[in-house]
């Protein structure tokens, strides 16, 4: 794994251009990727993406490279997102409250026990269906969700990130599951027909 | 995406679906402008690295105070005068423990079952390291057991087991103070001593709360809820119902579920109780003496 390696881990923290190119290739489509699933919008993705980089740019040097990197590059990125949220409060304060209200929540119960028709629906369709059915997830499930599935971070190392413990975080992550499987369900009829 | 992932979930078949969602991807543009101010940026610190520091532009003292090559100089000449009261601080505080250490020492390992490693707020200490594994204990805020348990015991209060795989947090055992736990996950098994003061120990899980008055009892913290199992005097539980604090005796069990449903009150469970008795009788030896 090239996220462990001594001598890349080394010089990225002495900002070796050639390391920091790597690094960036290694990151960017996951920072852009987990960013864009918050903010939604791509302008605002692209900007909160660039202040990633240019945290991660002057703070490398402060990186312990006996730590995994991938923690503290997400711990940057999730903390832009608050910044991003705080900055647009008068706008959005209902999503800056859903990023940590979401516990509170009750517990969704699926509507169906089986997908039927969601596998029916052709992938494209399907990932669009997808897709929605994430954005509509509540942010801090969204977050969640996002970190341990697509960036295959622990639990405990999420839990770590969102001031959480190990085992909020599993169930949040359930939690995230259930209320997405109750999306897609209402979606299945209006896109897929309901072709079982 | 994670293999183990389904295990882990309690729907795999929605694990199943997101393998095919797709990361978002950015435009090309977007990517490689700001690839190119990234990379622009490295040229510019190895350009103002090697300028020397005459050439800098003039920082702010909180800068220079935040900056480590800002702060040598001044680390520089402290250092003469900074020495001997760090080495005689040091000297004070080796003494200070040793002299001391017996008489502060609050909790004692009685049991390690079998051997193996524990991390100890971030520590990975295995259980061959008596000294370091005792010291670490004594200010524990966190213990994480892995394939083997765990038993400890705090004066004549209390024995605290932990069985394997077990994660505990927000370890409070003030001396004069009500004691609280908090079991993330896994097993964790009490039972008090000739010195406990009654309902003075709390051990919280996410699903409940209990209040303990003085008896043997265990928490197993599971996929779908928390089992308290009592074989000894009475716990107080308040399972989060809403029935706030109720009591659970010698026998009997209560689950509660995480999902919130109604939780459940029944006999004991021998998988739990069995090693309850057996702490209860080790716990019965260690004071008898």
């Amino acid at each position: 794994m090239e996220e462990r390696d001594q001598d890349f881990l080394s010089r990225l923290v002495a900002r070796d251009r050639d390391a920091l190119g790597r690094f960036y290739e290694l990151f960017f489509d996951r920072i852009y990727g987990y960013v864009r699933r918050l903010v939604v919008e791509d302008h605002l993705a692209e900007d909160v993406t660039q202040d990633v980089f240019v945290h991660i740019h002057r703070s490398i040097q402060t990186f312990d490279s006996a730590r995994d990197l991938s923690p503290w590059v997400f711990t940057i990125a999730a903390n832009k997102v608050r910044d991003h949220w705080r900055s647009r409060r008068h706008h959005d304060a209902l999503r800056e409250t859903s990023l940590d209200g979401d516990d509170a929540r009750p517990l969704v119960e699926p509507v169906d026990g089986a997908l039927g028709p969601l596998f029916d629906i052709e992938n494209r369709e399907l990932r669009a269906t997808l897709d929605a059915a994430i954005g509509e997830l509540p942010v801090g499930m969204r977050e969640t969700l996002v970190l341990r599935w697509f960036e295959e971070l622990p639990f405990d190392e999420i839990g770590r990130m969102i001031g959480r413990n190990e085992t909020a975080v599993r169930k949040r992550y359930s939690r995230a599951l259930a209320e997405l499987r109750v999306n897609l369900e209402k979606r299945v009829g209006t896109v897929g027909g309901g072709n079982a | 995406m994670k293999p183990e992932s389904s295990s882990e979930s309690r729907d795999p078949e929605m694990e199943r679906l997101l393998v095919r969602a797709l990361r978002p991807t950015a435009s090309p543009a977007f990517r490689a402008s700001l690839k190119e101010r990234f990379l622009a940026g490295a040229d510019e610190v190895v350009a103002e690295d090697t300028a020397g520091s005459a050439e800098r532009a003039p920082r702010s003292a909180a800068e220079i105070r935040t900056d480590p090559r800002g702060s040598i100089p001044e680390r520089t000449r402290l250092f003469p005068f900074v020495w001997p009261f760090v080495l005689a601080a040091s000297v004070a505080f080796i003494l200070h423990f040793f002299l001391t250490r017996d008489a502060v020492l609050r909790w004692r390992v009685v049991g390690t079952n079998g051997g193996g490693e524990y991390i100890v707020d971030g520590q990975r200490i295995h259980s061959s390291e008596t000294g370091r594994l005792l010291d670490a204990v004594q200010t524990a805020h966190e213990i994480e057991t892995m394939d083997s348990g765990l038993r400890l015991q705090l004066n004549d209060d209390l024995v605290l087991e932990l069985g394997p795989k077990t994660r505990v947090s927000s370890l409070s055992f003030p001396p004069a103070n009500i004691y609280s736990i908090y079991a993330n996950v896994g097993s964790v098994r009490v039972t008090t001593g000739p010195t406990f003061d009654g309902n003075r120990l709390r051990v919280l899980t996410d699903d409940m709360e209990t209040a303990v008055v003085g008896t043997t009892f265990g928490i197993d913290v599971e996929k779908i809820g928390t089992c308290l199992c009592c074989v000894a005097g009475v716990v107080e539980c308040d399972a989060r119902d809403g029935r706030g604090m109720q009591p659970t005796e010698a026998g009997k069990m209560r689950f509660a579920f995480h999902s919130g449903a109604k939780p459940m009150l029944g006999d004991a469970v021998s998988k739990h109780t069995e090693p309850l008795e057996s702490l209860k009788s080790f716990a019965s030896a260690l004071w008898k003496k």
